[in-house]
């Protein structure tokens, strides 16, 4: 299971200005998604999605838990359970989850953000009952022994030099986060530091376990081929007993208010072109403005026919890539606009050229044609990203984990739906504000300038 | 929101792995009993329609209304496998720059017409083929078949495109210098198939890229890009009398050409190894990779070599990753694959570990390559891993995207809706001797390729020590499109200590 280097590159996407012919409104609509809700006297909620065409099942067990419920000098906890839970518990030897799954020809991950971590298999739905089963007893009896966590901890400082210390790019993110938030924890990666890695006990482990991996901080989300009468018994039968946890801590510090612009300067050797990144910050997810912002970022970034991709990569040619994106976590995150700048350029070009798209979009009204194109982009997008059990199952899960209330999945087209080309001009007015602003410069160690080098 | 979020995901969000195979572990005693599993419920793959045009075009619609979405991929005989040694990149800089203007429209035009409806139209090269695929919204068929024909039979290569593209691709090709898992990659592919075209960069090199010309592209296309060599997957909410009559209409005058095959890939084994290592001082980490020529996809040993694979290296219940990530944790991953192609491909395991256990690594992913050779799969391990290779179909011919994948590749080498049937069968029918003989007639540890990008100082004496003779080469001399793989002019160089 090799997972593919992932590079900056990867991440911006192309983007446009039209001008050349209009976009008319797409005649389908993403479908609504139906759910069937529940919760457990021990605290767990559950939702279930019922999609017979293909006999698999999507199983999804999110905890309100992520990067940023870790104290200070404790990263990377919320990530490292995503390992330990592979090994073993009560009723299950070290990597039998695993091998359960791949041998009846599932698939399973975990993924850790700042907010929440879901654990998720895609199945053969005859083997529901059986998979909730083990689902249950990892959460019931996690096995969190002392060789565990040294060996998972092992390979999680090998996944930090794979995906951050050794390729490139790989440290600019890190950099990013890490001047853009002075506070939030939002400002150290979901994977830690390797100093924070090296310093963690089991003890510390295993209380940042007890606190937060308990049913009360838990959503079950089911989506595909099942009877949910039938599932409900199994779910109550194997989930029930387990005991409720205490209340879940939800004290997280506050970024203050940013009052002045930061600017930040790196060298890298493993940056080989020059990086400009302008980090707004903006407000948190289920905001009103934040469905402004993300028509604004379709229209900066998204295809090659975008704003930003168009003047830098197509008829500037300086850079590499070119985006604008948002960052939309639970509480307030960050807009970021981003650039390679190809050999040759500098930062500063790729920064004017940023600057000056930025104060278009604050001095005038979006086209209609682009923000037509905008909503077709994220109606098409909804309509692609529910081809798949998992797919769905996402999208439930993530309305009802982060802002409570799964029924808002079906809402979302509408909300872009009214957004006007005032709208977009108001946002970019009121977040892209110079005192609001980080500036990241990343620059290949070679161009140091001589009288820094060490 | 959660697009966006999903955009940066592959950035922000660490994404785990696994463990330990229960085939080698003390399964615990339970205290509670597993839990029943239910009767399965049938799968098959969906029907589908086929009809060939008078020109040779193959085409394949398969009705999937789940949601309102289409999806149309044509596969092309035109990947790097026709790249003449000195122009690697010439096939997928043909694909990349379909859509960078046609006779009638503009890279802007084209750009802003699959923008305009929120779909997608890729072009891309690869090693036998070059493809184009399109995903939209069932209503906007039309315009996708349109767009998608237009960019695949009346590409008009600007000069001024060309051009842009080559500024681009120099600029990323500097970026993958400095990726030591790309050039991992592309040193053991140039190695293992010895100056076969299957071992070109598929992206080229500084130096064929700065070479390569529009007649080149154009000459390229002429040649390649013609219909009797070619296969169209029409998958989604369509009804297929109608996707046909729309096919015919756009595809239906594209003229015949001239037909190629791909050259033979030389299987015959080296009697020694060849190690490698690419010397980069500031690599944290080495990456590994270990292999030889593997086999085509029809051969004979296919269904044998896919359970081999799964054993040795196919996901995180195999061995390699046992072995490698959960026994010692030296990796975040572990595995291996065969490529398989109209000729033999690549048998390839890989790792990326710290520097320090390079060498511990790559003996351990050795040795687990040679128990196989040596040692009959135990019968529940062959199970679950023939049950792993069965079971997955469902999950694969779930989206219009995946079925048209599994059409298409059964397709391009003249099977049908039988091969895709009767595959999981045929797995089944594997044994442990089958699984064994395979590995001892077409498996060699003894003489793989190696090749390892990393901070050659901290283990090369180690590494010599343990498996011998190794060729060195500082990563900035390192030549893709040299068997030496060296930039001509420089001595070979011992690094320091």
């Amino acid at each position: 299971m090799r997972k593919r280097n992932i590079v900056w590159p990867a991440l911006a996407l192309a983007a446009a200005v039209p001008a050349l012919g209009g976009a008319a409104p797409l005649k389908v609509q993403p479908p609504q998604l139906a759910a069937r809700e529940h919760q457990l006297a021990n605290g767990i909620k559950v939702l279930l999605h019922e999609d017979h065409s293909v006999p698999v099942v999507a199983i999804q067990v999110w905890y309100h838990v992520g990067s940023k419920n870790e104290r200070a000098g404790r990263s990377g906890f919320a990530h490292l359970f995503e390992h330990i839970m592979f090994k073993g518990s009560e009723n299950l030897a070290p990597g039998e989850f695993t091998e359960y799954i791949q041998s009846i020809g599932g698939r399973y991950n975990a993924t850790t953000d700042f907010d929440r971590t879901l654990y998720f298999e895609i199945i053969p739905s005859n083997h529901l009952e059986r998979l909730l089963w083990m689902e249950a007893d990892r959460m019931r009896a996690l096995d969190i022994s002392e060789a565990n966590f040294l060996s998972e901890r092992d390979v999680v400082k090998e996944e930090r030099r794979l995906r951050y210390d050794n390729p490139p790019f790989g440290r600019l993110f890190e950099v990013v986060l890490g001047n853009t938030f002075t506070r939030h924890p939002y400002k150290i990666l979901s994977i830690g530091s390797m100093a924070d890695l090296d310093a963690a006990t089991i003890e510390d482990v295993r209380a940042f376990h007890s606190t937060y991996y308990v049913p009360n901080n838990a959503t079950l989300v089911l989506a595909g081929d099942f009877d949910p009468q039938q599932a409900l018994g199994w779910i109550e039968k194997y989930f029930s007993p387990i005991p409720k946890g205490k209340e879940i801590p939800r004290e997280i510090p506050k970024e203050p208010d940013q009052t002045a612009e930061r600017r930040v300067t790196e060298y890298d050797a493993n940056t080989p072109l020059p990086v400009v990144m302008l980090n707004y910050h903006v407000p948190e997810e289920g905001h009103p403005d934040l469905y402004a912002l993300e028509v604004a970022s379709r229209i900066l970034s998204d295809g090659q026919s975008s704003r930003l991709y168009r003047k830098m990569v197509y008829e500037q040619q300086i850079a590499l890539q070119a985006s604008g994106q948002s960052l939309t976590l639970e509480d307030p995150g960050v807009f970021f606009f981003f650039t390679i700048l190809q050999q040759g350029h500098t930062v500063d070009e790729g920064e004017k050229s940023l600057v000056e798209e930025i104060e278009k979009l604050q001095s005038q009204p979006v086209t209609t044609e682009e923000l037509d194109k905008a909503k077709n982009q994220l109606i098409a997008g909804q309509v692609l990203g529910r081809q798949t059990v998992n797919g769905k199952a996402s999208d439930i899960g993530h309305f009802a984990v982060l802002l409570g209330d799964w029924r808002l999945v079906n809402q979302q087209i509408e909300k872009y739906q009214k957004v006007s080309a005032a709208d977009v001009q108001a946002v970019a007015r009121k977040y892209f504000r110079p005192e609001n602003l980080t500036v990241v410069h990343m620059l290949p160690e070679a161009m140091r300038p001589s009288e820094e080098k060490k | 929101m959660r697009i966006p979020l999903r955009r940066i995901a592959a950035l922000v969000l660490a994404v785990q792995a696994t463990v330990l195979g229960a085939a080698q572990e003390t399964m615990k005693p339970k205290k509670q009993p597993y839990p029943p599993v239910q009767e399965p419920r049938e799968v098959h793959f969906p029907a589908f329609e086929q009809k060939t045009l008078a020109n040779g075009l193959r085409v394949v619609v398969i009705q999937h209304g789940e949601t309102p979405s289409v999806t149309v991929q044509l596969l092309l005989r035109a990947g790097k496998a026709f790249d003449p040694a000195a122009k690697a990149g010439l096939a997928s800089a043909t694909a990349r720059l379909l859509r960078e203007g046609t006779a009638t429209r503009s890279s802007q035009q084209i750009a802003q017409a699959i923008d305009s409806v929120g779909g997608t139209l890729d072009t891309y090269g690869s090693m036998d083929s070059a493809g184009a695929s399109l995903q939209a919204t069932s209503d906007q068929l039309d315009l996708g078949l349109d767009l998608l024909s237009d960019v695949v039979l009346h590409p008009s290569f600007p000069a001024e495109e060309v051009e842009r593209w080559r500024r681009q691709t120099l600029n990323g090709l500097q970026v993958q210098q400095e990726d030591a898992g790309y050039l991992a990659d592309a040193a053991f592919d140039r190695a293992v198939f010895n100056g076969h075209p299957y071992g070109l960069p598929e992206g080229g090199t500084p130096e064929s890229v700065g070479s390569l010309t529009r007649d080149d592209l154009v000459a390229f296309h002429r040649e390649h890009y013609v219909p009797n060599q070619a296969i169209l997957a029409v998958v989604g909410d369509v009804k297929a009398a109608d996707a046909f009559a729309r096919v015919e209409r756009v595809f239906g005058s594209w003229p015949k050409g001239k037909e190629h095959e791909v050259a033979k890939v030389e299987t015959a084994q080296r009697g020694k190894p060849r190690i490698v290592v690419i010397d980069m001082p500031d690599a944290v980490q080495s990456e590994i990779r270990v292999g030889q020529v593997g086999i085509a996809f029809t051969d004979p040993d296919a269904f044998a070599a896919d359970v081999y694979n799964s054993i040795v290296g196919g996901g995180p219940g195999a061995r390699l990753y046992q072995e490698v990530r959960s026994k010692r944790g030296l990796a975040y991953g572990a595995g291996s694959g065969f490529v398989k192609g109209i000729q033999p491909g690549s048998f390839q395991a890989s790792t990326s570990t710290k520097t320090d256990s390079t060498v511990h690594a790559l003996e351990v992913m050795l040795d687990t390559m040679r128990e196989l050779n040596k040692t009959p799969v135990p019968a529940p391990e062959l199970e679950s891993r023939k049950t792993y290779l069965s079971g997955v179909f469902p999950l694969q011919i779930e989206t219009p995207d995946g079925i048209a994948g599994k059409v298409l590749e059964a397709m391009k080498y003249g099977l049908g809706r039988e091969y895709i049937e009767s595959y999981r069968g045929r797995i089944d029918a594997v044994t442990a001797e089958q699984v064994r003989s395979f590995a001892e007639r077409r498996i060699h540890p003894e003489s793989a390729l190696v090749v390892v990008v990393g901070n050659a100082s901290a283990f090369l004496p180690e590494l010599q020590k343990k498996l011998g003779q190794t060729e060195v080469i500082p990563y900035k001399e390192l030549d893709l499109l040299r068997a030496d793989l060296r930039r001509p002019g420089k001595a070979e160089e011992k690094p320091a200590g």
